[in-house]
This record gives structure tokens, C-alpha cells and sequence, in this order.
């Protein structure tokens, strides 16, 4: 996958928390990325095998909803992005995201 | 044009757009949701997503998702018409190499099979059906892909399948023997219709389920010896010798007929074909000539096209003095080229094949 900012934005909000399960939107948010980008890198990164999805148990949902969608790291996907933002930490072009790498 | 501009910056389509999006907002997402295709899981997705937001936040939601489907529906959805097309002449070619001649009866009852059951069968079933159609099934799978791959289903749905008629027993049920054991198939052509609305990803994640659970389960099954010959004779693909090629014509590379080959309509052979048909088109690599012509040998013609292209092209050929058929010996080397977690479905599918051609991998 090409590396741009989105692509490093949504991996250091995955690799910050790498073994838990991550919402959609909610990655979105704290990424920084709008729903428009980030559902297609999302697609991108499960046909790779990077992730893996699937679906909150409607047991353990206490409000009035249908269950939410959740994705998890695989251990390729670990791999691949700690790989990627290994990258992308000496590159010009994210020390923007300084901020983030701590 | 000046018109339609001043219309749709008025404060009167504002004002609609905010009573729409604000108070209608799950049936607005649904209009844009369902430029997915059928069972794309985004469309569940996004609805679900909307009702964990605050009512203020799900206008905004609904907006944004307009980008989304633009982005990410759109070419889902075209991605599947092209799958479809791509399909719907793969089964002929399928049909042909099955039975040695071209079927478009066959062709047209698999649409309207498919057809029926989509017009009755609920979502959950439908899905659960796609998923089955990429394995071989019988009801101990069957149960493990609905426990594992749709959690959305239940044992109604499942039921659901079984009583549509989709998949049929390939052979009576002896008095005492396990129900579990009977292998299910679907008719001819329907498990390529049912695959080419699936999400390629969707399709491997069942692929590698159910791959471990038959490894775990034949394991397993060693301490029971006659039951474990019983299924795995069941399993085997039927031919005289346990190869489609006469060995004598195979150490020349000649190629065969279809009806020569007598290439029988085992389940599973069946269930990989079209498995491999949806996981091969469209992949391109620079390098499949030359792994055409490694599995193939020498002597073959250089062949061009996607995988599936030189897949089908080199299942013509017959096996090896080995007794390996250059087909799945081409397979095996594009499985190790690719690598990663396709390149491990790939070879899933290879290794369940030499196992029933009773062959070392």
C-alpha cells in the first residue's frame, strides 16, 4: 500500500493499541482521517490479511442497537505496519506527526 | 443551470436537506448504503455505526458517508458487476471442462436457483450460503462456519439453506452411520453464482476457517481408523487409478479432451474449482508464464492471462511421471510466489487437492 498521511495516521492509532479491537468511525476520529478514506484503506488492509473483522456480540450490547463491526490486527498486519511506521518516522514528510510517535 | 444552482444553495433545500438527514438519518444512510453490493458487511456497517452516535452527531454522520459510498460503495459495487460478468463466462468454461461440452441449460437453472432462493431466503441465510458455497460442506462444517464466519446467523438460518433445496446429499444416509458424515453439495453452476457476489477477502477468511477445522478434525478422527478410511475414500476423487490422466500419455505432456479426462464432479474437486476460479481471475503477475512453464514443463506451449487463464489451461495437461498434475503444481509455485495470507488459502487448496489425489506435497 502506498504510504501517505492517512495510511500512517490510521496505522499509529492501530499500533497504539495493537491487540485490542478497534470500531470504524471510531479509528476515524482518533486518527484524523474522514470515513470517505478511511473505509477503503480498511478494505484494502483486510483483503492483505493485515486485519481481520468481525461482528460485537448482540449479548454483550446493553443499548437498543445492532452490533457494531470491529477490526483486529493480525500478526502480519502488526508486522507490515510497525514496518511502516518504522518508514515513516525518518521520513520528511510525516514529521508532522511527531507528536503521535510518543 | 442558473436555476438549478440557485435551487440547491437556497435556504428552502437547506432547510430540507437538515429535516431529512436530522430526523430521518438511519433511513437516509440505508438509501446511500445500499449502493453496496447485497451482502457487502459495510452496509450492516455504517447502519450500526449511525445508533452508537449522539442524535446531534448523526447528521454529520450521514454526510460523511456520502463520501464513503462515492469512494468505497461505488467501486464495490462495480467490482462486483465485473465479478459477475467474469463469473458468468467462467462457469461455461467450468460446465465444459466437467462435462466436455459446452451446458447454458445448466448455466441458466444455477441463475434460477439462486434467483428463487434470493427472493425468500433472509439475509443472514443468504450470506451463510455464499460462505458454504467456497467450501466443501457437510453439516459438522456447516456448523462451524455458521458459529465462526456469521455471527449474524443462527441454526434458522442454516436450516434455512438446507430446506431450500440449494445443497443436496450426494448420497443416501446408510441406517447407523453419522448424519455428520454425509458431504452436501450444490447443484452444478450455483456455487460459481453464489461466490461472484462474495468480497474475495470474505472468501479466504471461510477458506482458512474451515481448512483448520478439517485439519483438526481429520487429526482427530486417527483414533477411530475405519470411520477416518470411510471419509477419506468419501473424500478421494473418484478415478480408476486416483489419477484423471493415463501416466503412459503424461510423461509426454500430451494434452487430453475434457471427456477423456473424465474429470469427475466430485464435490470438493467441484467446490475448489469454483473457489479457485473466484480467487484466480484478475490476478496478474509478470511472473506466471514462467511458473506455467516450471509446473508445465518445458515442452508446453507459453501460455498468457490471468492465474485462472493458465490454471484452466494447464488442467488440459496430464500429470507428471510424478503422477503431480501441472495444474496444481502450478498452483503450488504461485501460492510460494504470492505469499502472505492469500498465498496460504492458495496453498490450502493445493494441499486438500494432493491429499485426495493421495499424493505427497
Amino acid at each position: 500500500m502506498r504510504k501517505t498521511h492517512a495510511l500512517v495516521q490510521v496505522a499509529l492509532v492501530l499500533m497504539a493499541e495493537p491487540a485490542v479491537k478497534h470500531w470504524g468511525y471510531e479509528l476515524g476520529k482518533q486518527a484524523g482521517v474522514r470515513s470517505g478514506v478511511l473505509y477503503p484503506m480498511l478494505t484494502r488492509m483486510l483483503e492483505k490479511g493485515w486485519l481481520v473483522d468481525g461482528w460485537e456480540d448482540p449479548a454483550a450490547i446493553v443499548e437498543k442497537r445492532p452490533p457494531r463491526r470491529y477490526y483486529e490486527l493480525t500478526d502480519l498486519g502488526k508486522a507490515r505496519l510497525g514496518g511502516l511506521l518504522a518508514e515513516a518516522k525518518t521520513d520528511a514528510r510525516f514529521t508532522h506527526l511527531q507528536a503521535r510517535w510518543a | 443551470m442558473k436555476e438549478l444552482v440557485d435551487a440547491i444553495i437556497s435556504w428552502r433545500t437547506l432547510l430540507g436537506a437538515v429535516v431529512i438527514f436530522g430526523f430521518v438519518p438511519g433511513f437516509v444512510l440505508r438509501l446511500l448504503v445500499s449502493i453496496y453490493p447485497k451482502d457487502d458487511p459495510r452496509r450492516r456497517e455504517l447502519v450500526a455505526q449511525l445508533y452508537t452516535l449522539k442524535r446531534v452527531e448523526r447528521l454529520f454522520f450521514v454526510a460523511e458517508q456520502l463520501e464513503t459510498v462515492l469512494f468505497d460503495g461505488l467501486p464495490a459495487r462495480f467490482a462486483s458487476m465485473r465479478r459477475r460478468l467474469r463469473i458468468r463466462r467462467l462457469r461455461i468454461k467450468l460446465l465444459f471442462l466437467k462435462s466436455g461440452s459446452g451446458a447454458p441449460m445448466e448455466e441458466e437453472i444455477a441463475d434460477e436457483l439462486v434467483r428463487k432462493f434470493l427472493g425468500t431466503a433472509s439475509p443472514p441465510a443468504f450470506r451463510l450460503a455464499t460462505m458454504l458455497a467456497a467450501i466443501p460442506v457437510d453439516l459438522r462444517v456447516a456448523r462451524f462456519i455458521l458459529a465462526t464466519c456469521v455471527p449474524e446467523a443462527g441454526l434458522e438460518h442454516l436450516t434455512e439453506v438446507f430446506a431450500s433445496g440449494l445443497l443436496r446429499p450426494t448420497r443416501d444416509l446408510p441406517d447407523g452411520e453419522p448424519e455428520d458424515d454425509v458431504m452436501y453439495n450444490f447443484p452444478e453452476g450455483v456455487r460459481a453464482v453464489l461466490l461472484s457476489g462474495a468480497r474475495r477477502s470474505e472468501v479466504a477468511r471461510v477458506v482458512r476457517a474451515a481448512s483448520e477445522y478439517a485439519s483438526k478434525w481429520m487429526l482427530a478422527l486417527r483414533s477411530d481408523p475405519d470411520r477416518y478410511a470411510h471419509i477419506t475414500s468419501e473424500m478421494l476423487i473418484p478415478g480408476a487409478d486416483g489419477n484423471v490422466c493415463d501416466s503412459s500419455e503424461s510423461a509426454r505432456g500430451t494434452t487430453v479432451g475434457a471427456s477423456e479426462a473424465e474429470f469427475d464432479a466430485h464435490p470438493s474437486l467441484l467446490a475448489d474449482l469454483s473457489l479457485l476460479s473466484h480467487l484466480l481471475v484478475g490476478v496478474t503477475d509478470p511472473q506466471l508464464p514462467e511458473l506455467a512453464r516450471r509446473a508445465a514443463g518445458p515442452g508446453v506451449p507459453a501460455v498468457s492471462g490471468d492465474a485462472w487463464d493458465i490454471f484452466s489451461y494447464l488442467m488440459e495437461f496430464c500429470a507428471r511421471a510424478d503422477g503431480m498434475p501441472p495444474a496444481l503444481s502450478f498452483l503450488d509455485l504461485l501460492a510460494r510466489h504470492v505469499g502472505g495470507e492469500f498465498g496460504s488459502v492458495l496453498l490450502a487448496v493445493y494441499e486438500r487437492q494432493v491429499g485426495h489425489l493421495g499424493l505427497k506435497s
